[in-house]
């Protein structure tokens, strides 16, 4: 099978088999979740056979390269071109696999509404997929778009009390944060003369003009570059605009939250990996102490406030929001290494928050509360429960044996330069460890209240069904498999961020 | 006068360039003498007939539009078509039909006779369509005038009498003096410039090539400069760019939907051709673009903020989509000053082309699901009227969704293209202060888009008791493909483009070529 045929339908299947749920909304309940079942698991099994059949051009680092032109190629240097490079490639396995997790979870939800329900998130996840695929800059904010307008809609729909605020933060600041960095990269376009916006063209520019003193010093390369960080900073809940990620995460139904925590934020990570490290590394070094500064406001002040925080859901997204510190240092770091160990740290991130989101709003149900005050003594109750996530917090706390560790480890390694920066993280992951277990304390051991018991008796499900397990453990499943064999993502990995470095040391 | 004048006249009178506009009033008069003819019963068909009447020449207008645009000048100058007059043309007809259909469903639930109405839209049409080919200051004004009093009735044609007829007297008001204010640059510009013309007659005086020639040549003059002020300023009192906008939302609530519409849309793109018209290369005050580029830039600039601020606290949608409207004429404003920067650049021109375009269908979507779901009082539609679209008809609410994600210009519907385009353009053209302006724009209107959508889609936190009177007109299947057609256009726009910008690059060297004949000619020379 030709890859770039599979990579083009994994994107247009999931569109294509939630636009059917959509008009036969009327049908069969089995039906449709047979459709919405054929439509997440696809991706995954397109990305894990593009994973094992991946052989990157020694030109550009990409892989399954197809082009059209839709109208715009002559006139402004547009067209749909899509490709895999190593970062690409698993950002886009973790966006398959989230996407079944999720998707298993969405199917057996019992939502109200449930053919709408499940066309959206195929329309998220079909969009999610198209942002780690596109190589055009265009359509990667295309494809940010298609996710945005389903995510919105469905956290407002089927989202917590707090849903419409939630929604509109998250809604505001995204398109707003993802206008000002498509402006930079306009900017960008335009100080470029091949005039494009792809980003093989863009790349092969820089490295036959790199060197040019006009360049290097120009005015509007300074502030291009602080627009882009500005625009991405928002994107990826940098510290003084993070207040909208953890409120969405927390409103968020639970298979909205997965995918959004897990990928979604992912994004603006992305765009600094592929462009704005590559194209401004000079420029970064200005930038650098900004970077970490901001990076371990993150990390420590974030920390604080999760550290605070009684509510489960909210502690898991402000947990979340901390750790994206950790990514941002990696970037920071300006080493092959630490860019490296971004992304392998963004693959467990993606994986880990999926299934913490999704025990987390297990909790819930069972015990129609979040609040600390009211949960303890769950573990005697609902053992599968509470093991699943006893081990998922280890892997939070960066214990070896999960994908995780060896992200946060590398760029430990690669902060090897600045002790007193290395210092702080190492004191982030006490703080981090320090919440976590006081939440498995207050929430699975102690005593049980009265109120949660009769809850409790309540309810006929106690632990966990099945259509809980599964996508729990192919979650687990992944972090495992990348915790004991990271070999399996982050050669692909290295390969595309030496790629993107090659260019500029020669 | 001699033979060889007659000979001029009769060569240039070509009627059958005028097809559209012939056949469009012909049916304006075959309406009126059929509503007397037909018994009560069978007037009803009428609204059906018009609106296939429309469809049908809009038909064969694209199609010979696909075969061969016709370019040149005719009635002794008064008349001028190459592709972007048709591009217009083709523009007014699609909305026009548009606002035909959408009339069909509102009138017919309020059961008004109002088969007047559609006569009255025919004829506009007509006149806007000849407004847009205008080549003559002459033409242009008795165009404008004729609209004028066209949209003036089909305002005041209201099941709500009260204010219908207010929203009228502010409309008529308004455009009163605006047209005096058009009137007052066109006399100013005629006397220090018209008298010039070696031979002092009329026709010579106002055509546009001639004003454009002495333009150039006395551009130095202060009246001269207060003239083409004083037009400009007539025509922005019509589009309503932001200092001259307090007419805009008043008139859009109350009047009719389908007539806000008309006034959103028609109104918008014939001011904007006019503009055009009247600063590109060879228009009649090309030589002053460049000095008019700093207050564009200040009107510009005001309508985006303008527009994007007021709407925030707005909870009635129909004067919401008024200041919508503010605010899009802004972005496209931006796009006429980056075009007179650059007026050899025929891109720019198909961005404001494809803006437009995407804007009219944008626009439709949201215009149909307001007719279906407006109640009795149209002019009373709050945003909370909607919090139970999605739940009660999720087809609407989807067009409602399309609808809105496109006006407010996010992916990946064609509204973001024509943002994108328009950014590019403006950032090429390095006017760094109107891009951040328009960016603040975007962030603002793009809260208020939210927040209808917000209404539409989510639940009401609190017990919401819909008002007694709202009662939605079910869609006719006929309908619902229409709108079906739209949604997909405005997906279909947002990822295939085709040859959209490639035409209108190409049309522009032919239009280069044809300069040539818009040198002034003396048709009386004794």
């Amino acid at each position: 099978m030709d890859g770039a045929f599979l990579l083009f339908s994994s994107i247009v299947v999931p569109l294509f088999l939630g636009l059917c749920i959509l008009v036969f909304s009327k049908t069969r309940v089995v039906i449709q979740q047979s459709l919405a079942l054929l439509g997440f698991s696809f991706p995954l099994i397109v990305g894990i056979f593009l994973l094992w059949s991946f052989q990157p051009s020694a030109e550009n680092g990409y892989d399954y390269l197809w082009q059209v032109d839709l109208g715009l190629l002559t006139v402004v240097g547009v067209s749909l071109h899509l490709g895999l490079n190593g970062v690409g490639l698993v950002l886009y396995l973790l966006a398959a696999v989230v996407g079944l997790a999720s998707g298993i979870c969405a199917v057996w939800s019992r939502a109200n509404k449930l053919a709408w329900y499940l066309g959206l998130l195929l329309f998220m996840q079909s969009g999610l997929l198209g942002i780690f695929a596109s190589v055009d800059l265009y359509f990667l904010y295309f494809f940010h778009g298609l996710a945005l307008i389903p995510t919105f809609i469905m956290i407002g729909i089927w989202g917590g009390a707090g849903r419409k605020v939630a929604a509109m933060e998250m809604a505001v600041y995204l398109s707003v944060g993802s206008m000002l960095s498509l402006v930079g990269l306009i900017a960008l376009y335009f100080e470029i003369e091949v005039r494009s916006l792809d980003l093989i063209e863009i790349h092969r520019y820089f490295a036959e003009h790199y060197f040019i003193a006009e360049w290097r010093d120009s005015f509007l390369r300074d502030n291009l570059l602080a627009l882009l960080l500005f625009g991405l900073g928002i994107l990826i809940s940098l510290f003084p605009f993070h207040s909208w990620a953890p409120r969405g995460y927390a409103e968020a139904p639970c298979s909205v939250a997965m995918l959004h925590a897990g990928v979604y934020n992912k994004f603006g990570f992305y765009l600094l990996i592929q462009v704005v490290f590559p194209l401004f590394s000079d420029r970064m070094a200005d930038w650098q102490g900004v970077l970490m500064g901001l990076a371990l406001a993150n990390i420590i002040i974030i920390g604080l406030v999760a550290l605070a925080e009684r509510n489960l859901k909210w502690l898991v997204g402000y947990s979340s929001v901390m750790q994206m510190g950790y990514g941002l240092l990696g970037i920071a770091s300006m080493s092959v290494l630490g860019v490296s160990g971004t992304v392998l740290l963004l693959f467990g991130h993606g994986l880990l928050f999926a299934l913490l989101f999704l025990l987390a709003t297990a909790i819930h149900k069972r015990c129609e509360t979040m609040d600390f005050q009211s949960l303890g003594g769950l573990i005697g109750k609902m053992p599968i429960l509470s093991t699943f996530f006893i081990v998922a917090i280890f892997a939070s706390i960066g214990l070896p044996g999960f994908a995780n560790f060896w992200g946060e480890m590398a760029i430990f390694f690669a902060l090897g330069e600045y002790p007193w920066i290395l210092l702080l993280a190492v004191l982030g992951m006490i703080i981090s460890a320090t919440y976590c277990l006081r939440a498995v304390g207050a929430i699975f051991y102690g005593p049980t209240t009265q109120t949660l018991e009769a809850v409790l008796q309540r309810k006929k499900i106690v632990d966990m069904t099945l259509s809980e397990q599964a996508p729990a453990v192919i979650l687990l499943i992944f972090l495992f498999l990348v915790g004991v064999c990271p070999s399996l993502i982050s050669d692909p990995i290295n390969e595309g961020v030496s790629s993107l470095f090659s260019k500029l040391i020669r | 006068m001699n033979l060889e004048v007659y000979e001029t006249f009769t060569e240039t009178h070509q009627w059958g360039i005028l097809w559209v506009e012939m056949f469009l009033l012909g049916s304006a008069l075959l309406i009126m003498i059929l509503q007397h003819l037909l018994g009560v019963e069978m007037r009803k068909l009428i609204p059906g007939f018009a609106t296939m009447l429309l469809g049908i020449i809009t038909m064969i207008f694209i199609g010979v539009m696909l075969y061969e645009v016709p370019s040149g000048v005719w009635f002794s100058g008064l008349i001028a078509g190459d592709m972007i007059t048709n591009g217009f043309r083709l523009f007014l007809l699609l909305t026009s039909f548009f606002v035909c259909l959408i009339s069909m469903v509102f009138f017919e639930s309020r059961s008004i006779p109002n088969v007047q109405f559609y006569a009255i839209l025919l004829i506009v049409t007509a006149c806007m369509c000849l407004l847009v080919q205008s080549n003559h200051i002459v033409m242009l004004f008795v165009s404008v005038e004729l609209v004028t009093i066209g949209v003036y009735c089909l305002i005041n044609n209201n099941s709500n009498r009260f204010f219908g007829f207010e929203a009228g007297i502010k409309y008529f008001i308004f455009w009163g003096i605006s047209s005096t204010i058009l009137l007052l640059g066109i006399v100013l510009l005629y006397a220090n410039i018209g008298y010039q013309s070696d031979d002092l007659d009329i026709i010579n005086g106002f055509s546009f090539s001639h004003i454009n020639a002495l333009t150039r040549e006395y551009s130095e003059m202060f009246w001269i400069k207060a003239g083409a002020l004083l037009l400009v300023a007539g025509l922005f009192l019509k589009i309503g760019l932001a200092p001259f906008h307090i007419w805009v939302p008043d008139v859009c609530q109350i009047a009719p939907t389908p007539v806000t519409a008309l006034i959103e849309l028609s109104l918008k793109g014939v001011g904007f051709a006019l503009l055009l018209l009247l600063f590109r290369p060879g228009g009649a005050l090309a030589a002053l673009g460049e000095e008019f580029i700093p207050i564009f830039s200040v009107l510009a600039g005001l309508s985006i903020l303008w527009g994007s601020l007021s709407g925030l606290g707005e909870r009635n949608v129909k004067r919401l989509i008024g200041f919508s409207g503010i605010a899009h004429s802004g972005y496209l404003l931006l796009g006429m000053i980056v075009y007179i920067n650059e007026p050899d650049n025929g891109f720019i021109i198909s961005v404001i082309f494809f803006y437009l375009f995407s804007y009219l269908f944008a626009s439709l979507a949201v215009f149909g699901v307001m007719v279906h779901w407006g109640g009795a009082n149209d002019a009373d539609q709050q945003q909370e009227h909607y919090v139970n679209l999605a739940k009660d008809n999720p087809f609407f609410a989807l067009i409602m969704l399309t609808g809105l994600s496109s006006l407010s210009g996010i992916p990946p519907m064609a509204g973001f293209i024509a943002n994108f385009l328009l950014f590019m353009v403006t950032f090429e053209a390095e006017l760094w202060g109107l891009l951040t302006v328009a960016i603040l724009g975007f962030a603002i209107s793009s809260y208020y888009y939210f927040g209808w959508i917000r209404e539409v889609f989510f639940k009401p936190s609190h017990a919401y008791n819909s008002p007694k009177d709202k009662k939605w007109i079910p869609a006719s299947s006929l309908f619902k493909s229409f709108w079906v057609g739209i949604v997909l256009l405005l997906f279909l726009l947002g990822i295939y483009q085709g040859d959209w910008f490639r035409i209108l690059v190409n049309s522009q060297k032919s239009m280069d070529s044809y300069e040539s004949i818009r040198e002034p000619t003396v048709l009386i020379s004794d």
